[in-house]
């Protein structure tokens, strides 16, 4: 069943998090940026689902797929492409894309990938999981319920191997290995805000990924492997390409220096509300453009719940953008969406303009 | 003292670590931070003691025997040290003659040690620094006599043979030897059956040589002792010459009402099978409940520290128990306590006179101005150490408050992400004109948000644009393991020191004197090692 959803319906009831001067709080380092969204609380679900790291035991018998078994009485929402790293002697797994597994049961997904070459063997009632880095996440989305072979991934961990220098192949634990400890370091730079409920990622204050969470509870249980495995990725590549953070305040004060007769402090305050301002303005600016976008929405069925009451699974494609929902009655319990590598977002930028422009014409008469 | 061998070329190195040292000294702690677990903790404190070492041989040690260093890195030094041979390492700051002939080495190893024993909790660290030894199998003969020194030479020996009775005698059976344990058992046996009468000259040259040269005490006090440290039986304790032993003899058939044996030695004995009571006190979960209140309300040594950290659990348990919290001198109890229960008025009364006892007398500054990072990260690790950085950041903010000469302004910041920008701004415009800020401390984790180097970037500009240098100081309440333990640093406009404690304040500031004359320094602390009145035994100090 193909259907089509507005960006702005798949994040309904969430709102980017605001300082107390009203400035959506930028969390930032070098080029990246992570912009963290909350809900009210009747909208965090957070008693109806378990954990998912921990409540999961995994499982494969055959190369390309993966069984997760719910072990709590709780349903549990798989967070979008997990990676089975195990130290078992049995070829590492990942998904690609998130899924959906009842109380007390398990679910097979098909389409699952290798992530470990030519590693042999099955692993059994593990749960040590990894998010698959957000750079891959594109290819994995086009990807889902592709069940032939097991090699659904390998393009992608190939392709992060060239952009992160890890040489990784077909081997993921190769990049992780490489860049664990830059990683843990990374989580430290960001702070989880109290009630989150999704994040926004930046890269050269183009927006690139976005996820929302079923919960704060949810939120709070993926956070760091989020920001070090899946984020992660995007600073380790940002590194490798010398971006910096640019001085922002300096310019900013230097500007107003030029205008302003103002004490020192008073100009400095000024500067720092400027440039919290202009931060707030670009982010805004670009959530904008995307408030524009609407997604094609196609069920997937492979390996979900074919329960009418389960919620349904439905990827999303638009021009420059791929990624997922997990729905329910109209009611998104999670999303993730990915910028296309190659996209660029002025191509957008060209069509919303002319799309403003036809909505202010009058419609022919004479 | 001869003078100091540092040569010219050493000193930039030397100045370097000796700053990183005294930062990782003063704010590493064993436990997990907001983003690193205990072990990457643990393992970039051992890098840099390990780096020190290199260097020169006598820089941990002096470093170790600081005020407000912490118990883990005096502790870590300590087994490193303990590690080497007498003579191993190279000795490239003090003359060797004085280290080694003239005992400054002795002095130096003793200092950290009483450093560790006279921290909180100081015991359970020098006990564990012991079992450290034995689990390294390190024996040698300096190890020994210091060990021995240290224990026999307690004086509340029979508190602590009653407390730490397996950690004491795995020590002692370590330092013995199996051989030497057993035939010190064998005598102490006899001993009591003959009062205090020696077989032979040999026997009292062994017994002189293990127990009675560092034992402040007699013969027989001393033997029984170590039966009783020893599990041997038979061996009676009256009331008058051990008052606490006799009431651990009463526990081990009748637990009620006894008062003088600590709550945990209590709970061992009762939850054993073999105790008389264990059917009617502890084979059921109302039972252990009933026997946990009972033991709760009636034992009296419980340290005032470990009452106010039980004040939830003794709730819980549903016993009245007036604790005079006025009393506590850790302030961490007091915090976590505020934390887990509530900061009621008691709690922050305490709170207050402690931070007023603590002020650092002779405080360099008249006036001056403290930002508190509150944001998340500040509340530390999930599970190991909830709240610490926070408490720490607080409650320095509150001695620092109370050590300024004249006046003090704090600032917090507002938000749930780390921007200290604003907070400086906020501070700089509530400093008054009358009484203009002659240093600022900014109490963070050094991780900003906003975007990492802002408040580094208005510091700069503020002392461009107004001419002044005012001294900043950024103090961490946590070292983190990827800065190599060291602290994350705001910007090149600050100063950074680690703290755990704020004893650990005035060391650190006066420490940064050691940036303008290293070698001067470093004189001055050797000098202070020379003077400590530290010796192996309290009775008579032996050259190994």
């Amino acid at each position: 069943m193909n259907t089509t959803r507005d960006f702005t319906e798949l994040l309904k009831g969430c709102r980017p998090i605001k300082d107390s001067d009203g400035n959506i709080i930028v969390q930032s380092i070098m080029n990246m940026q992570i912009v963290c969204l909350t809900t009210d609380a009747e909208f965090s679900l957070d008693s109806r689902f378990a954990n998912p790291l921990t409540s999961l035991t995994s499982s494969n018998s055959s190369y390309g797929q993966i069984t997760f078994a719910n072990k709590e009485n709780k349903e549990v929402i798989l967070p979008a492409q997990m990676a089975v790293i195990t130290k078992q002697s049995a070829q590492n797994h990942g998904m690609v894309k998130a899924g959906y597994v009842p109380s007390k049961s398990s679910t097979t997904y098909h389409d699952a990938g290798c992530v470990q070459g030519s590693q042999g063997g099955h692993f059994r009632g593990t749960s040590e999981y990894r998010m698959i880095p957000v750079t891959m996440r594109e290819m994995l989305f086009d990807a889902v319920g592709q069940t032939s072979g097991h090699g659904n991934i390998y393009p992608a961990i190939d392709k992060l191997g060239r952009d992160t220098q890890s040489n990784a192949g077909s081997y993921l634990n190769i990049y992780f290995e490489k860049y664990d400890k830059k990683l843990d370091e990374f989580i430290a730079h960001f702070e989880r805000p109290r009630n989150l409920i999704g994040i926004i990622i930046l890269i050269d204050g183009e927006i690139v990924a976005i996820d929302k969470f079923p919960s704060f509870t949810y939120a709070e249980q993926v956070w760091d492997l989020m920001i070090r495995d899946c984020y992660g990725a995007l600073a380790i590549i940002s590194e490798l390409k010398n971006k910096t953070s640019s001085q922002e305040f300096t310019e900013t004060y230097n500007d107003l220096k030029k205008t302003h007769q103002a004490n020192v402090i008073d100009l400095l305050e000024k500067a720092l509300k400027k440039t919290k301002a202009n931060m707030t303005a670009n982010v805004q600016e670009k959530i904008q453009e995307l408030l524009e976008l609407t997604f094609d929405a196609k069920l997937d069925t492979e390996g979900q719940s074919s329960s009418a009451r389960a919620p349904k699974s439905y990827v999303l494609k638009t021009e420059g953008y791929v990624g997922q929902v997990i729905t329910e009655n109209e009611y998104n319990h999670l999303v993730s969406v990915v910028k296309r590598d190659r996209f660029d977002p002025n191509a957008l930028r060209e069509v919303n303009e002319l799309r403003k422009k036809a909505r202010r014409q009058d419609r022919f008469s004479l | 003292m001869e003078k100091l061998v540092l040569t010219q070329n050493m000193i930039s190195a030397v100045k370097q670590s000796l700053v990183d040292g005294l930062t990782i000294a003063s704010g590493s702690k064993s436990s997990a931070t907001y983003y690193h677990s205990k072990d990457e903790q643990m393992k970039a404190i051992r890098v840099q003691i390990k780096n020190l070492y290199k260097l020169s041989k006598e820089l941990p040690l002096i470093i170790a025997s600081q005020k407000g260093v912490t118990g883990r890195f005096v502790s870590e030094v300590l087994l490193n040290e303990f590690k080497q041979t007498l003579k191993g390492g190279a000795c490239n700051i003090v003359n060797p003659i004085d280290w080694y002939e003239n005992g400054l080495g002795d002095k130096a190893l003793l200092s950290g040690l009483n450093n560790l024993a006279g921290t909180d909790n100081g015991i359970t660290y020098v006990l564990r620094l012991f079992i450290d030894l034995k689990n390294e199998k390190v024996n040698n003969e300096r190890m020994r006599k210091i060990v021995l020194g240290f224990i026999w030479g307690q004086d509340n020996l029979e508190f602590y043979s009653m407390k730490y009775r397996n950690k004491i005698a795995q020590i002692l059976k370590h330092v013995y030897g199996v051989k030497k344990t057993s035939i010190l058992l064998s005598i102490a046996n006899k001993q009591l059956l003959t009062n205090g009468l020696f077989d032979n000259d040999k026997e009292l040259g062994i017994v002189n040589d293990s127990i009675l040269k560092y034992f402040n005490g007699d013969s027989i006090r001393a033997f029984k002792l170590l039966l009783f440290l020893f599990k041997k039986s038979g061996v009676e304790y009256n009331a008058d010459e051990f008052p606490l032993l006799s009431e651990y003899m009463k526990a081990q058939i009748d637990i009620t009402n006894i008062q003088n044996v600590p709550e945990e030695v209590l709970l061992g004995l009762v939850s054993s099978v073999r105790h008389p009571q264990y059917h009617t006190l502890w084979s059921t979960e109302l039972q252990r409940n009933a026997t946990k209140a009972m033991i709760r309300k009636n034992v009296k040594v419980t340290s005032i520290n470990q009452q106010v950290r039980q004040t939830k659990s003794t709730a819980k348990l549903g016993v009245q128990k007036t604790v005079d919290v006025q009393k506590v001198t850790d302030f961490l109890a007091l915090y976590k306590t505020g934390y887990e229960t509530s900061f009621t008025s008691e709690i922050k009364g305490a709170i207050a006179s402690l931070a007023t006892k603590k002020r650092i007398d002779d405080f360099y500054y008249q006036n001056i101005g403290i930002i508190v990072d509150d944001s998340i990260s500040m509340t530390g690790h999930k599970t190991e150490s909830k709240n610490t950085p926070r408490a720490i950041a607080d409650f320095t903010a509150k001695v620092l408050m109370a050590s300024a000469k004249d006046s003090a302004i704090l600032v917090k910041t507002k938000d749930e992400v780390t921007d200290l920008a604003s907070s400086f701004i906020e501070l700089m415009k509530n400093e008054s004109s009358a009484k203009p800020f002659d240093a600022i401390f900014i109490l963070t984790d050094g991780y900003e948000n906003a975007y990492d180097g802002l408040t580094n970037e208005v510091i700069s500009i503020y002392r461009q644009e107004s001419g002044r240098d005012i001294p900043m100081f950024q103090i961490s309440p946590i070292t983190s393991a990827e800065m190599g333990s060291n602290v994350r640093k705001l910007g090149s406009s600050v100063v950074t020191m680690a703290i755990n404690n704020p004893t650990a304040l005035q060391p650190q500031i006066t420490a940064r004197l050691l940036e303008v004359d290293t070698k001067m320094w470093l004189e001055n602390q050797v000098r202070a090692l020379e003077a400590a009145p530290v010796k192996r035994t309290k009775k008579i100090n032996i050259n190994a």
